[in-house]
């Protein structure tokens, strides 16, 4: 599928001002990685099996933050405020809340539990092997279908505006970036790169949001111009073939508003309170990504304050994405909000709506000289965070969950290549993806993530709810849950991709009664149904005994009985050679999987082996200098790691940190309602 | 801090007299934005408030409750560890004195063995 060659001004990056912005961004990125890879393989006693569990609450906060922020949202964020105005940002507003569930009740009970991935957490409280196993696929598909290929097309769009080249050229040059990045770092890397971006991200968005507010009059010009945001060519070229409705390149009279008529808005406010909460569940509290940053926290408040920072952070897209994509329309609406099919394609490349290219066109057009390869490089910087992050977790779940299944015997290294193997076949599926990104939801790239996750997001959020709750819930019940919750979300979900979603100007073929409910108001649907066969299959069959449950439900978490492990015996004993490497995972530290208990081969490697080893992580050499723990310091090593005893005083400041943050985020919400 | 979210009331209002034929209007407010953020505000930590008063009244009268079942509980659970999972806790079983004692001897044996 080519292409056009948009014929807006391809403006290179080709002045010294920008490139040595650029060079310096990834050298200082390259830089703290490098720093954080040393840090964390200096070990003292008992140093292994705790290195990876000390990160303090600013980098656990900016880490959040920049892990969920990926250019996905600089261009759908700013693409659908152009289009349909402020509600957009609810998405972003209601992560607010959803993120203090996070830090309050979710991870504690993981951490009690001792677990570093959520299908493990799931196999602990169930059982069993199969759930874990179909969670494991389920997260996976949504990685692609909703993080990865949105992230690179995104990134693409980006490049394609700046450097003019074609967007899988720009998505092929992306990857090259991302893969180096994520090939050599750890979690701890990643979680100090990912301060640095997040600082980068701000400020480099700041200052586009002055330039912006500035060329259009200030924050009260945005308010006065934003109607007026028409393009001149809106009158059908074919007359014969559709005509134009008002409604399609009008902007909304609600634009303003967040909370939007339950029935005909394009946001109605009872999905955005209740159904975007279901799916936020799902994203903050029950996935990888998100979680696996949480547990690598020093302890329960520095986790807790590292969610409350991520929660400040996230006051800042409405801000710094929402309002500069209404700005953009202002400034260019003959291109952002083009309407007739064949401009569109003139412009951007693709007939349903230019919306996508907002930011990007701002950057490229109204910053200077320098700043614009900034803002490159703060593409570059929510990019490769989020793609990073998703890449490393997605292999870790993809070798510890699904491939130790089928090859219990794998030993370390084969595991290492095979993550990696992985990842490149999670980039190729996510390229292969892309043209359906592309057209998918008229053209508006955020509402297509949010639809994506909508369908298929909900049982699993339903699941682990109940699964923290009621002590009741036992592992068939579970099971038809997800099973049943994928098969009403399919219903939806496949008629809509085959029909396709359409745009304002050709509706979708799809039955109303199958595509008619708003995506957000279905995720309510779904969830309720999940959970009526998770507490329905549950009640049927046998309960699970309170002493499999210790530390793995909310009311037991600071349980101090002894549990039964309901997994005890099965994948842990079969890879008793490699002893160490369940330690590792069990206390978190992701980084020390990657390296090699491998003796006896070490000798022989060359110096540039050896370097190149170390490099991938493939580093044995720190853990033969690590002095082995002995019995009682695994002991208290593990005691200490599922402790979630706080500090009264300082437990006290982050809740009433906590509900500061949430009255700010009630007065803004009502604010723009 | 006021004046801005006042102009832009000014604003919407102006706008609204102005009979649009070419122009589109947004919805109009009835109250000024930040007095709604404030009813809001209010009316949360007024909740808040309650929230956290019936948790101390509730979680006194647990209290009085709780020392009571605790040590039920203890006695019925703890019968249960007979030594499946090698885990942290298990010096805290004060229930059996023979389980204790015969880990001991277990495990004196095991030294013996290696020491020949």
């Amino acid at each position: 599928m080519a292409t056009q060659q948009p014929t807006t001004q391809t403006v290179a990056i080709n002045n010294a001002a920008d490139i040595s912005v650029i060079s310096i961004y990834f050298l200082v990125v390259i830089g703290v990685g490098l720093w954080s890879m040393r840090r964390t393989n200096r070990g003292t006693v008992g140093g292994y099996f705790l290195a990876g569990r000390n990160m303090v609450w600013w980098p656990v906060g900016a880490s959040l933050f920049a892990s969920n922020i990926g250019s996905g949202h600089f261009i759908g964020l700013a693409g659908t405020g152009a289009a349909s105005g402020l509600a957009v940002a609810g998405f972003e507003w209601n992560a607010l809340f959803v993120v203090l569930l996070l830090g309050w009740v979710f991870v504690p009970v993981y951490l009690t539990a001792g677990v570093i991935t959520m299908p493990q957490y799931l196999k602990k409280r169930f059982g069993g092997s199969r759930i874990r196993f179909y969670l494991t696929i389920l997260s996976l598909f949504l990685y692609i279908f909703t993080k990865i290929s949105v992230d690179m097309f995104s990134g693409a769009v980006f490049i394609q505006q700046a450097l003019g080249w074609n967007i899988y050229m720009s998505v092929i040059a992306l990857l090259v970036i991302t893969m180096i990045y994520t090939v050599t770092g750890g979690l701890a890397a990643l979680m100090y790169t990912d301060t640095v971006q997040t600082f980068v991200i701000i400020a480099g968005a700041f200052v586009l949001t002055g330039y912006g507010f500035n060329e259009i009059g200030g924050y009260s010009g945005l308010f006065e111009k934003y109607m007026n945001a028409i393009p001149s060519m809106h009158t059908s070229l074919e007359p014969h073939l559709y005509n134009i409705s008002e409604a399609c390149y009008k902007p909304r009279p609600d634009a303003f508003n967040m909370f939007r008529d339950p029935l005909t808005g394009d946001l109605p406010w009872p999905a955005l309170l209740i159904g975007l909460t279901l799916v936020s569940c799902w994203y903050w509290c029950s996935d990888q990504v998100i979680v696996q940053r949480c547990l690598a926290g020093k302890n329960v408040t520095h986790v807790k304050a590292g969610c409350i920072l991520c929660g400040y952070l996230k006051f800042l897209p409405m801000f710094l994405m929402v309002m500069p994509g209404m700005i953009s329309r202002i400034l260019y609406k003959d291109e952002i909000a083009c309407v007739v099919p064949s401009e569109c394609k003139r412009i951007c490349g693709t007939e349903v709506g230019c919306s996508n290219i907002a930011y990007p066109k701002l950057v490229v057009t109204i910053m200077p000289n320098g700043l614009r390869g900034l803002m490159l490089a703060v593409m570059l910087a929510a990019l490769m965070s989020s793609l990073a992050s998703i890449f490393n977790s997605s292999s870790t779940i993809f070798t510890i969950d699904v491939w130790t299944r089928f090859r219990p015997q794998a030993g370390d290294r084969e595991l290492l290549i095979v993550g990696r193997v992985w990842i490149l076949f999670l980039v190729a599926v996510s390229i292969a993806w892309i043209p359906v990104v592309q057209a998918a939801q008229g053209g508006q790239l955020f509402d297509y993530m949010q639809s994506v996750a909508s369908y298929l997001a909900p049982p699993i959020a339903a699941v682990f709810l109940l699964a923290l709750f009621v002590k009741r819930v036992n592992e068939p019940g579970a099971f038809w849950g997800l099973a049943g919750g994928l098969l009403i979300g399919m219903i939806r979900m496949i008629p809509e991709f085959i029909f396709g979603t359409g745009s304002c100007l050709f509706p979708s073929a799809c039955p109303a009664i199958i595509c008619g409910v708003h995506y957000l108001y279905f995720a309510i649907i779904l969830f309720l149904c999940s959970c009526v066969l998770v507490l329905g299959v549950s009640y049927c069959t046998p309960p699970i005994d309170e002493k499999h449950l210790h530390r793995l439900v909310f009311s037991l978490r600071y349980s101090k009985e002894e549990r039964i492990d309901l997994d005890t015996g099965e994948d842990d004993d079969r890879r008793k050679e490699g002893v160490r490497q369940p330690d590792a995972m069990e206390n978190g530290s992701l980084e020390h999987k990657m390296e090699v208990h491998d003796p006896a081969a070490e000798e022989k490697h060359s110096l540039a082996r050896r370097c190149l080893d170390w490099f991938c992580g493939l580093n044995s050499a720190a853990s033969e200098l690590e002095p082995k723990a002995s019995e009682e310091e695994l002991a208290e090593a593990s005691k200490k790691l599922t402790d979630i005893g706080e500090n009264p005083f300082w437990s006290t400041v982050v809740n009433v940190n906590a509900i500061i943050m949430m009255s700010f985020a009630i007065f803004l919400w009502a604010y723009f309602a | 801090m006021f004046t801005i979210p006042l102009y832009l009331l000014c604003v919407l209002i102006t706008l609204g007299s102005i009979s649009c034929q070419q122009e589109n209007v947004p919805i109009q407010r009835r109250f000024p934005q930040w007095l709604t953020g404030l009813i809001a505000v209010s009316v949360f930590l007024f909740l808040v408030l309650v929230v956290f008063v019936v948790n101390r009244v509730w979680c006194e009268d647990k209290k009085k409750n709780e020392p009571i079942a605790v040590n039920k509980k203890d006695e019925v659970i703890s019968n249960g560890t007979e030594g499946h999972y090698a885990g942290i806790d298990n010096f805290r079983s004060p229930d059996h004195d023979n389980a204790y004692e015969n880990r001991i001897e277990w495990e004196e044996q095991v030294v013996q063995t290696t020491a020949m």
